[in-house]
């Protein structure tokens, strides 16, 4: 009589695949298109199945964030409402050559970034495969509530056309270093739900989230963290030569623009970059042409900044969000062409970069407050 | 560059499949391991040296591969979880083993990730509690709530697998 248990151990060695023939090369392949680490992160939906849509020739204002009116200062040299590249161009340039920009990363220490995040989450069918025809009463419907008979005994994920969309939400720590790897704390914040109903099908499908503590190494992480294996100091000091790098960064993109905006979000988002360099990024958005700025986005954490934005894929609305000082104070998605995910302005990625600055180690951060590191990953294994 | 990656094809070799192996079972679906081993392999092969330098680089890579998983499992946006496919699943066969391990296979599949993935790294990896909670990046006390609870959730699914009689919940789609 064979038990769970004992049929899971031979369970691996009853399986009958080999890897593919041409794998290494493939790797290698692959590895030759990836010099610099391309993050998904808050990257706007590929709506694939969305068609064609309308790219409006506006940028919509936003409608669906908390907006926190005292903390819209505006850059320097915009005026409220009313900022437009080029004053936000000026006030970036301005920004570069202020004193203490150019300022070196500390070697020995730990560049600390604190943030929220909220990512869209999408499970389901939708891979073209050829998946059986579930009987009509599995099929969970749209809004999942109305067939909760779907639930209790019958199984959810593996059997049914399921697909439920969601934002999952992290609360991150990281310290990174480039010498000697760093640590990421993510602590799992409750989800929040596009439709209803979706909540009872995450809940089986997904279930409990428990969050990660994990030692990194520098780029060679398991988790998506910032690559600090380039050099700020040689990146282009020029936006339109930074334009050109950003361009050039491979990521399988087709649409240019896109490319430029990705490159530029994976380089600020969650780093700590000299003055300078921000702003010769940040600069070099703006000379994309469909990129335009508006006031009074807000991030995460409810702080209004000055949106740089552009339209992905003619659905979503992408926006870094800055603060006057341009710094970068966390990334927003919406919806841009009601569709999917509901209507315009709908939320479906929301960061919020809650403190950054250097640290002595692991577990310190610049206003005091400890984290608590698990000392299992500490460090361990990486080194 | 050659040094630079000195050993990555015997690693390979040597560990590529059973890292398969391990895709499969955490995702169930051959196209998707595949993707993931190529995937975790790339990660592994960018950063070579600092692979080569960890005291198992078997099990260096091994996380890269789960955490590949879970990446997957939340960031991609579209098609990347496949909770419904059965593309590559075996036609059905009624021989004792390979009903078997379908069975499982899915069983598996229908646990929360979180569940399966410590099921299939304590039983059918056979990493001590420890191991499996450094692996995912979570406490022995996660490891063990998780592993009794997909365990049980298992259990109710297969029923008893002492008997090569298919199981009729699991069977039904197919």
């Amino acid at each position: 009589m064979k038990d769970i248990e004992s049929a899971l151990r031979s369970l691996p060695d009853s399986i009958d695949l080999e890897p593919r023939p041409d794998l290494i090369a493939s790797v290698r392949r692959t590895h030759r298109h990836r010099s610099l680490r391309r993050r998904s992160a808050v990257a706007g939906v590929a709506l694939a199945t969305l068609g064609i849509v309308t790219v409006p020739t506006m940028l919509r204002n936003d409608d669906g964030g908390t907006v926190n009116p005292g903390a819209s200062q505006g850059a320097q040299g915009a005026v409220d409402g009313t900022v437009t590249k080029q004053s936000l161009d000026a006030a970036l340039a301005a920004l570069a050559t202020s004193p203490g920009a150019g300022e070196p990363r500390p070697t020995g220490t730990f560049a600390y970034t604190h943030s929220r995040t909220r990512y869209l989450a999408m499970t389901g069918a939708g891979g073209g495969n050829d998946a059986s025809q579930p009987s009509p009463s599995d099929v969970p419907t749209e809004n999942a509530e109305k067939s909760p008979s779907a639930g209790a005994e019958t199984l959810l994920p593996d059997q049914q056309q399921v697909s439920f969309t969601y934002l999952y939400g992290t609360e991150r720590h990281i310290w990174l270093d480039k010498l000697s790897g760093g640590h990421l704390v993510s602590k799992p914040l409750a989800p929040k739900f596009l439709n209803p109903g979706d909540d009872a099908i995450y809940r089986k499908a997904i279930g409990e989230e428990h969050g990660m503590d994990l030692a990194l190494d520098n780029g060679g992480q398991p988790v998506n963290v910032p690559n600090l294996s380039f050099d700020a100091s040689a990146l282009p000091s020029d936006p339109a030569a930074m334009r050109q790098y950003l361009q050039d960064v491979p990521s399988g993109v087709d649409d240019v623009n896109e490319r430029v905006f990705t490159a530029a979000a994976d380089l600020v988002r969650e780093h700590i970059l000299p003055h300078k360099v921000r702003s010769t990024i940040l600069r070099a958005l703006l000379l994309v042409p469909d990129v335009s700025v508006v006031e009074g986005v807000a991030d995460l954490d409810g702080r209004a900044g000055i949106g740089i934005g552009r339209i992905e894929r003619g659905t979503t609305l992408r926006q870094l969000i800055l603060d006057a000082e341009g710094t970068v104070l966390g990334e927003r998605d919406s919806v841009a062409v009601a569709g999917e995910f509901g209507p315009v302005g709908t939320v479906i990625g929301h960061t919020a970069v809650l403190e950054a600055g250097f640290v002595d180690k692991v577990g310190d951060t610049p206003s005091g407050r400890p984290i608590a590191i698990s000392s299992q990953g500490a460090g361990k294994e990486m080194r | 560059m050659q040094n630079r990656t000195e050993g990555f094809e015997d690693f390979v070799a040597g560990h590529a499949a059973a890292l398969l192996r391990l895709a499969y079972l955490l995702t169930g679906d051959r196209g998707h391991a595949e993707d993931l081993l190529q995937d975790a392999l790339e990660r592994a092969y960018r950063h070579w040296p600092r692979v080569v330098a960890a005291d198992r680089p078997d099990a260096y890579v091994r996380r890269v591969l789960i955490h590949a998983v879970t990446d997957r499992f939340r960031r991609r946006r579209y098609a990347e979880v496949q909770l419904t496919s059965y593309a590559d699943r075996a036609t059905v066969d009624i021989t004792g083993d390979i009903d078997l391990r379908d069975s499982l296979v899915r069983g598996l599949r229908a646990l929360p990730l979180g569940q399966r993935t410590v099921v299939v790294l304590r039983h059918c990896l056979d990493l001590s509690e420890a191991e499996t909670a450094e692996m995912v990046g979570c406490s022995v006390g996660t490891v063990k709530s998780q592993t009794s609870r997909g365990l049980a959730r298992l259990r109710e699914l297969l029923g008893d697998v002492d008997s090569t009689t298919p199981q009729p919940i699991l069977r039904s789609s197919l």
